[in-house]
């Protein structure tokens, strides 16, 4: 006797998905208020949405929050063109006006802080606030090589290894967990491709934006900066390059990814910013 | 109640990311088509406990390999 | 006959009944000690701050044993019957009048057993520090942490805020706030509730410090960012030990350096200390990672789960990294396939979020082996903790 019943919802994340800009799907992650003001995530580079997911449900009763895959990364598409800036702001430029956003308070980290940087050179309106995690882009010194590494994590002793660069020395229990995300997440080809498109860029990642720093001066919206003591990838740059009179924390035993590694110093300090 | 234990077990199918076949009274719910193993299959009772209240297993250990088995177990147990 | 001189003059305590000052503790003291006859041990049913503190005093001057009785099966016949209605049947290996004081264990597994200490070990770790601070009392009064934050206040003449029997956590929250509490000690059990009770509310903490369970780093972190004008520390204690380590680097564990002392880790993975020449086992797993040695939680709390071994508390550690959680509690529950299976109960800082949460839980367990992923998990609004204020892991 085959009996009929209907399917249970699964308990998995809610990915939803929108066209991009270049046609190809926009991953993306939806939760708290719909008519509240947009709060937006941006992930780094080799990550994806879900390098958010400790942090998203601190602001569901505040925000319409919404974490994306950037284009090569996680579920969106690996089209990244030829992997420079300006064809990353303008995919982001027209993701938020797919999902009904006029201005937001971005969260960038990484890549994805540069990326949430040029947004609000290029688009000033769009932006109402931005919080910077660790963010590329400012100039000063970066690891291209350990970035590199991404494109051949295969193995768990590879993946282990990238991981104690990647973490500080308050996040040694986290070792174990990270490095397996860093495993399951390798795709072979066009992934790579994208990957390879992005750092081959260096406009993308690694320079700085503007020939002498960020032109800080012509950014009007409120700007905070979070940076991890121990951060061997994207060290702290100097100074000057910092937005001059924006608040600077930095935590001390933290390496590069200050959500993932410690959600619960960083999420306060997101929450305190915002109106 | 075999309704219920089918739908369990396509709850925690779903949740690995496996597709599977029609699941019936006669399924075989170790070595046989459903991809599950002894750790799903702790879970699936686990979840059938919580959701009826009764232990079949409470005195021990009793055999079953079916789905209906499993059923009826559950049934017999008030 | 003279009271130990350990009590400072500036002490005050605030309980229920009003408040005491020092001079109202001596005399109280003095004229407790005038009625112990000279008996050899003496008995209090252990749960109010100023008559410990008075019988502290009274029995150290007349060198007289005092057991603080927590739980009455465990027995202890006393000489004198300082209050409660019960006599008790005597440890049979209780040496005689030589003024020590004697704890129950928690008793958070097993039976409850005897440790004794001499007083002065008991203030053993208490630097006097400035006074005129404001403690507040959160562990059981009769307890060995309790007993700390007791004499530290009375070393430090400090003023010493004890919540009334029935206070829950929204009261000591409040009771916090209203008085300017600048030191307060508590399990990390306690301090996720407290940090949820006070919300927005501030505190002029000038110390935090952590105890009787280990202190994970997701915890450390929250209390970092709430109080960061705070010293933050967390100590190892043991009933039979007492204050083995204090660390304050704001790390969870504490730094591998240390096991070239006193410290070392058995063939068992477990934690042992070097006291009165020889090394003791102190049941508590502990792993080194790199620079840093954790705690994994207890020996014999590991079960077999379809043949792989786990440690439920590792699996509770790795949980509460999740800031959207207040607490989580992972136990066992038999099996008929695998032997054992884990079953977590969570609970969450904004209940209203469950559903956004559930996945969120679960792509975070993922990262975990198969077999240490909780077969049930369960949402509560609170879990169910025992007088030493950490949580209660038996079933």
């Amino acid at each position: 006797m085959s009996v009929a019943v209907a399917r249970p919802p699964s308990r998995k994340i809610d990915f939803r998905y929108l066209r991009g800009l270049s046609g190809g799907p926009v991953c993306y992650l939806e939760m708290g208020k719909p008519d509240a003001p947009p709060l937006v995530f941006l992930h780094g580079f080799g990550g994806d949405l879900l390098t958010w997911h400790y942090c998203l449900v601190g602001f569901v009763s505040r925000f319409r929050v919404i974490a994306v895959d950037l284009p090569g990364h996680g579920r969106s598409t690996l089209d990244v063109g030829a992997g420079t800036l300006a064809e990353m702001v303008a995919w982001t430029d027209a993701t938020l006006t797919a999902l009904g956003i006029d201005g937001a308070h971005l969260v960038g980290h990484s890549m994805g802080g540069k990326i949430a940087i040029a947004l609000a050179l290029a688009h000033p309106d769009r932006v109402r606030s931005l919080q910077l995690i660790s963010p590329a882009g400012l100039g000063g010194p970066f690891d291209l090589a350990l970035l590199t590494r991404f494109l051949d994590c295969a193995t768990p002793e590879t993946a282990l290894d990238l991981a104690s660069r990647l973490v500080g020395s308050a996040s040694s229990a986290l070792l174990g967990t990270l490095a397996k995300s860093l495993v399951t997440g390798k795709d072979q080809g066009p992934r790579q491709a994208a990957f390879a498109a992005l750092l081959g860029n260096a406009a993308t990642i690694g320079s700085s934006i503007g020939e002498h720093g960020v032109p800080w001066d012509r950014i009007a919206c409120p700007v905070q900066v979070i940076w991890g003591a121990e951060d061997k990838i994207l060290p702290l740059p100097e100074p000057s390059r910092l937005p001059p009179g924006a608040r600077l924390t930095i935590l001390p035993g933290v390496g590069h990814l200050p959500q993932i590694e410690s959600p619960g110093r960083v999420v306060p300090l997101l929450d305190r910013f915002l109106p | 109640m075999i309704e219920r234990v089918v739908a369990e077990l396509q709850r925690i199918l779903a949740d690995k990311g496996e597709t599977h076949g029609p699941i019936t009274a006669g399924s075989l719910l170790l070595d046989g088509d459903l991809p599950i193993d002894s750790l799903d299959l702790a879970t699936l009772v686990v979840a059938l406990e919580e959701q009826t209240g009764r232990e079949p297993f409470r005195a021990g250990f009793r055999m079953f390999t079916t789905v209906g088995e499993l059923a009826t177990l559950f049934d017999e147990a008030a | 006959m003279s009271l130990p001189a350990w009590l400072h003059p500036d002490f005050r305590l605030t309980d229920d009944a009003g408040t005491a000052t020092a001079a109202d503790l001596t005399r109280a003291a003095t004229r407790l000690a005038d009625e112990l006859p000279l008996w050899d041990r003496a008995g209090l049913a252990a749960t109010d701050a100023r008559a410990i503190l008075t019988a502290l005093l009274a029995a150290e001057a007349r060198q007289t044993d005092l057991f603080l009785i927590r739980d009455a099966t465990a027995g202890a016949e006393i000489g004198y019957r300082i209050e409660g209605d019960a006599v008790f049947e005597v440890a049979p290996d209780a040496p005689d009048g030589t003024g020590l004081v004697w704890l129950q264990t928690s008793g958070s597994t097993g039976r409850p057993k005897w440790v004794s200490h001499p007083p002065e070990a008991l203030r053993g770790h208490i630097a006097a520090g400035q006074p005129h601070a404001r403690w507040l009392l959160s562990y059981a009064a009769g307890g060995f942490a309790g007993l700390q934050v007791i004499l530290s206040a009375a070393i430090g003449g400090h003023h010493l805020l004890v919540p009334s029997d029935h206070a829950g956590i929204g009261d000591l929250a409040a009771l916090a706030v209203k008085h300017r509490i600048t030191h307060l000690s508590g399990t990390p059990t306690f301090w996720r509730a407290f940090l949820m009770a006070l919300g927005a509310e501030t505190l002029p903490l000038a110390t935090v410090t952590l105890g009787g369970e280990a202190a994970d780093q997701a915890l450390l972190d929250l209390l970092r960012a709430k109080f960061p004008q705070a010293r933050l520390r967390h100590l190892y204690a043991t009933t039979e030990l007492g204050t083995v380590f204090s660390v304050a680097d704001g790390r969870a564990g504490f730094p591998a350096a240390w096991l070239e002392n006193d410290l070392a880790i058995t063939e068992y993975g477990t934690l042992a200390v070097r006291r009165d020449g020889r090394l003791q086992d102190t049941g508590d797993r502990v792993a080194r990672v790199e620079d840093r040695v954790l705690f994994r939680g207890r020996l014999d709390a590991m079960v077999n789960i379809g043949g792989v071994k786990i440690w439920p508390e590792e699996v509770e550690t790795h949980l509460l990294h999740l800031p959207f959680l207040r607490d989580a509690l992972v136990t066992t529950k038999p099996n008929p396939i695998t032997g054992s299976i884990l079953i977590a109960e969570l609970v969450l800082a904004d209940p209203e979020t469950q559903a956004l949460c559930e996945p969120l839980v679960k792509a975070h367990l993922a990262l975990l082996p198969r077999a240490a992923r909780p077969a049930m998990i369960r949402y509560k609004t609170a879990l169910p903790t025992g007088q030493t204020g950490k949580k209660l892991r038996m079933p």
